[in-house]
């Protein structure tokens, strides 16, 4: 289960990264418009991403966001 | 490490510089004007001006190589967190050197018709700012982690 922001608020961006051709963090990175150290606070849930971003990391995924993200 | 994580120790880096060449200059003017090294201390303030290096730290945010932007919105975020931070340790600075002026010349010398004088405004603003800035280059790194590893954004 992956780790939960003091929000409660938890993603499964790892899992579907590895599941999206073991896409890399610096991949996704340009992907969604954001620095590689944004996505690795994003995967150890150290900060919780604004509603664009959320959305554009949930596009690059075919996803919808309550797939990427979920709160306790 | 990112472009604030260097430009935040180029800050610290810069300041340390700055103190050890003070503490070499107050001795160095006394010997060599043949002064007391307290009368020195004042004049050698100057060094200080090295601070205004810290104009260059802008250029740590050139764009990088590959396609990440230099500034994102986690960027932002910690960016802004540290000024708070650096203004609201330059206000109590600020505030407390002018209260704590007028009250040092008011109870600890007794002088009862005082006035802060006006050349004391000038250098607690400066060191005020000074503070200021080493203190946003504090969180930076605190904020980002201090050796840019598992940066954390909260």
């Amino acid at each position: 289960m992956p780790p939960a922001n003091d929000n409660g608020l938890r993603n499964h961006i790892r899992r579907l990264r590895f599941e999206h051709g073991e896409m890399t963090q610096q991949e996704l990175a340009e992907r969604t418009g954001v620095t590689r150290q944004t996505i690795i606070a994003l995967e150890s849930a150290k900060y919780a991403p604004s509603l664009p971003l959320a959305f554009r990391i949930a596009r690059v995924f075919h996803s919808t966001v309550e797939e990427v993200f979920e709160i306790e | 490490m990112h472009p604030q994580q260097k430009a935040a120790w180029f800050v610290l880096i810069v300041f340390a510089v700055t103190v050890v060449l003070y503490l070499v200059t107050v001795p160095a003017m006394s010997l060599f004007l043949g002064k007391p090294w307290t009368s020195m201390a004042t004049p050698a303030m100057g060094i200080f001006g090295l601070c205004g290096l810290w104009g260059f730290a802008r250029f740590f945010y050139s764009p990088s190589k590959n396609r990440e932007p230099v500034m994102d919105e986690r960027d932002q975020l910690l960016a802004a967190r540290a000024w708070r931070t650096g203004m609201a340790t330059f206000w109590l600075v600020f505030v407390f050197g002018c209260v704590g002026s007028w009250g040092f010349m008011r109870y600890v010398r007794g002088l009862d018709r005082i006035s802060v004088p006006v050349e004391l405004f000038p250098g607690m603003t400066l060191a005020g700012f000074i503070i200021a800035t080493i203190t946003q280059a504090i969180a930076v790194l605190h904020y980002y982690g201090w050796r840019g590893r598992n940066a954390s954004g909260q």
